[in-house]
């Protein structure tokens, strides 16, 4: 089931009306589990069986190697719990022929689980409790990557009407359908058109698109995310961000600071770390390895094939020549601090388009193909260059792109919607009809898959 | 009491909502939300695309269609009645608007999977816009119902409900609802021609071709057809249009036809001074659905044919064109 459709819109509405009639804590989670799975075997009920299997399995195990934490066992435990959960995943998403969807985002919650167990930190008890965290219907799908210790104490709390909260959920809601429908969804069908067959494509078309499509993955990704913590505040969770204005930043390092922070976060925690802490006595190559293999998982995390290492290869190598030039970029933005902020930001935005070649592609002949023919030439009429959409939804759409960039960077200064709620009621109440009347007159509805949603 | 605040803002915010919701539901101007017994003679101007399936579905049983005519609005210059004479079955004239190869694929795989449909006969009328559409259009003027996109109910009708609410559309709509009075800025939105396709074979009605009788000459010094006759022409062909995902449309098209053993035959029109198809994607053509099942009349053996009083308007032929080109396709046949 998809956010962004009618089944999902009733469920919600009713869910949340009898969340919240008799707010004791085991109605509730019985409740949240019983939309989870109704949410999650919606489409097929061999995702739910795989979704269960895993957290039973999880739980499990962390329970049995809490218990022989100390002995010798406990690595074999850990070790063979992690290949195995690794392996399910592999099976499932390249042998099997399911994919169970959101597999990969629970996958790292089970590992990060386990992990965090080995480390001494204490294990679930509550077999309901664990499995609201693990399959918690709203970040089920695509994330966030959420940490045992962050959710579990909030899923053990009952939660009351908190009308600000609730209100608040809403407009996060609303403002991920923006990101969603007004720009991912409106520019879609007109890429996909270009990337689904790029011999077709004009060079002028090729750049348009590739530096187009950060733009629609963002608004897609962040969108949804936006979508999840928004309804996650509705029911009473403080889920986490999983952006920060990624498009600001001057480096690819800070990019992924920035960008799918769930993921990033979790490998710098969980392979990053513990792989540069093993290769210490390397010294800088050794950091330098970590960080290609770290970047190579988050690009095989995505997808098997050449194409998806070689996406997280690219980003290694950015990061590993911004980490070996470090000195230059000091003394260049000591030099020009004026012209430093800006061609940075445009240089590490290109990189990362042409790095997301890969991602979109997923064939590296094509990939090569496109970064061949980029500038070949710069004489195509405007009537491609619409890529058949029509003038008056290109201008939606930039309005569109503007406006989220704006919002963005407002609300880096203040909140958005600590304004909104103090504004005079009048105005308010305008601001909420012309909004969602824009949405309704212009958002493109129709697209109701995700980008993540297959990962 | 808060949570009951809640609720009540929230229907409070949704109410102009459903109003306008129930409003478009009651008037379902482009009907796709109920069933008709006549799409024939709309208010607004439909998907043909959509009135074509709902026609064929509702007329399948009684007709038992088996030979359809594929394509654009260009299809309008061929009748069933003249096709008759040269294929033996139940025509039904299956088009859509500005449609492409993709549309098209999408409409003959739809076909397919109806149980017991035989596709018996098919003439696919092209042209370089055609042939270019790699992927399925979008929009409400290119919809087709979700049985033939695969698109989900809600995305189908929340396509129509926005192009219902699209300023430029509801301005007219509205000003034509409420006066009865129809002017010359609604043509493409309100239907200004009484009915407009025939009940059965969903051939189209000619209405330019008794003003033609009538004006003679006259017909085509109209401004428009002045200026467009102004334009200075040599003959060009276009470029390429056929690659990797046209292709792929193609090689879907040749499935069914083999599957059903179709007599196919595909007509490339007469282009009024746009440009004959690249002689390239007519050798394709004819390698994929064989030599003499294809043929270009906008090629440059054909050129007779961009003779203005061939037009009922520049971008249209007339049953005159139709009834040669049929004759010529399937000359060799009878």
């Amino acid at each position: 089931m998809e956010f962004v459709s009618l089944p999902f819109a009733a469920g919600l509405v009713v869910v949340f009306v009898l969340y919240y009639l008799f707010p004791n804590r085991r109605w509730q989670r019985a409740l949240l589990l019983m939309a989870s799975a109704a949410f999650i075997g919606y489409n097929s009920l061999v995702h739910l069986a795989f979704a269960v299997g895993i957290t039973l399995f999880s739980f499990y195990a962390g329970r049995l190697l809490a218990r022989k934490i100390n002995r010798r066992s406990a690595p074999f435990i850990l070790w063979g719990s992690i290949a195995l959960l690794i392996a399910v995943w592999i099976a499932a998403r390249y042998a099997v022929g399911v994919f169970p969807l959101g597999i990969s985002f629970y996958t790292f919650q089970a590992l990060a689980y386990l992990i965090e167990i080995y480390w001494e930190e204490e294990p679930e008890n509550s077999l309901p409790d664990f499995a609201l965290y693990m399959l918690l219907f709203m970040k089920f799908l695509s994330g966030p990557i959420e940490r045992a210790d962050q959710l579990l104490p909030q899923i053990k709390k009952a939660r009351m009407f908190n009308y600000e909260q609730t209100v608040r959920g809403l407009m996060t809601l609303a403002g991920g359908a923006f990101m969603k429908l007004m720009i991912a969804d409106r520019i879609a069908p007109s890429l996909d058109g270009v990337f689904v067959d790029v011999h077709n494509a004009t060079s002028m078309q090729l750049l348009q698109v590739t530096m187009l499509y950060p733009i629609q993955l963002y608004a897609d990704f962040a969108g949804y995310t936006l979508m999840a913590i928004g309804i996650g505040q509705m029911f009473g969770f403080r889920l986490s961000p999983n952006f920060n204005r990624p498009f600001t930043s001057q480096s690819t390092t800070e990019l992924w600071r920035r960008w799918h922070m769930s993921l990033s976060f979790w490998v710098r925690d969980y392979v990053f770390t513990p792989l540069s802490a093993s290769l210490r006595q390397h010294g800088v190559w050794g950091i330098r390895l970590s960080l290609l293999v770290t970047f190579i998982v988050i690009g095989v995390w995505h997808g098997a094939g050449i194409a998806f290492a070689a996406y997280g290869l690219f980003q290694g190598l950015l990061v590993v020549f911004e980490q070996a030039t470090a000195r230059q970029h000091e003394w260049f933005q000591k030099k020009a601090p004026k012209i430093y902020a800006p061609l940075m930001t445009i240089r590490t935005y290109v990189l990362f388009a042409l790095s997301l070649l890969f991602f979109r592609l997923e064939n590296t002949r094509e990939v090569f193909y496109v970064y061949s023919h980029l500038f070949d030439g710069f004489t195509t009429g405007i009537k491609e260059l619409k890529l058949g959409l029509t003038d008056f939804y290109w201008i939606v759409f930039g309005i569109a792109v503007v406006l989220m960039f704006a919002a963005e960077w407002a609300e880096s200064q203040h909140s958005l919607i600590d304004r909104l709620r103090r504004a005079n009621p009048l105005v308010r109440w305008a601001a909420y009809f012309v909004f969602a009347t824009i949405l309704f007159a212009f958002g493109a509805f129709g697209v109701e898959n995700f980008i993540y949603t297959q990962f | 009491m808060k949570i009951l605040a809640f609720y009540l803002k929230t229907i409070l915010l949704a109410l102009p909502f459903a109003l306008v919701i129930a409003f478009y539901v009651w008037v379902d101007p482009f009907m796709v939300i109920r069933n008709y017994n006549d799409y024939d003679s709309p208010i607004v101007m439909q998907s043909e695309g959509t009135v074509g399936w709902k026609k064929y579905k509702m007329f399948r049983h009684i007709r038992h269609y088996d030979s359809f005519i594929m394509g654009s609005s260009c299809t309008k210059a061929f009748n069933t009645a003249d096709w008759l004479q040269y294929i033996n079955g139940s025509p039904f004239r299956f088009f859509g608007n500005a449609e492409g190869l993709a549309d098209m694929c999408l409409k003959l795989e739809a076909l397919d999977r109806q149980p017991g449909q035989k596709i018996r006969n098919l003439l696919i009328v092209g042209e370089v816009d055609f042939l270019s559409r790699g992927l399925p259009q979008k929009g409400a003027t290119y919809s087709v119902p979700p049985e033939v996109s695969g698109q989900s109910w809600i995305a189908y009708q929340t396509t129509h409900l926005q192009a219902f609410f699209a300023l430029k559309f509801l301005k007219k709509y509205l000003r034509y609802r409420f006066t009865h009075r129809y002017t010359d800025d609604m043509n493409g939105v309100i239907n200004n021609h009484g009915r407009m396709r025939t009940r059965f074979t969903n051939d189209a009605i000619p209405y330019a071709e008794p003003l033609i009788h009538k004006q003679g000459e006259r017909f085509w010094q109209t401004p428009e057809w002045l200026s467009a006759r102004a334009e200075n022409y040599v003959f060009t062909e276009q470029k390429p249009v056929i690659f990797h995902a046209q292709l792929a449309c193609l090689l879907r098209i040749k499935r069914i036809c083999d599957k059903h053993h179709t007599n196919l035959k595909i007509a490339i029109g007469p282009a009024y001074k746009t440009g004959a198809v690249n002689h390239t994607d007519i050798e394709l053509l004819k390698k994929i659905f064989g030599q003499y099942n294809v043929v270009d009349y906008s090629d440059r053996a054909h050129i007779a044919f961009t003779d203005y009083h061939y037009f009922s308007d520049p971008a249209h032929y007339r049953n005159s064109v139709g009834r040669l080109i049929l004759h010529d396709l399937y000359r060799a046949h009878i």
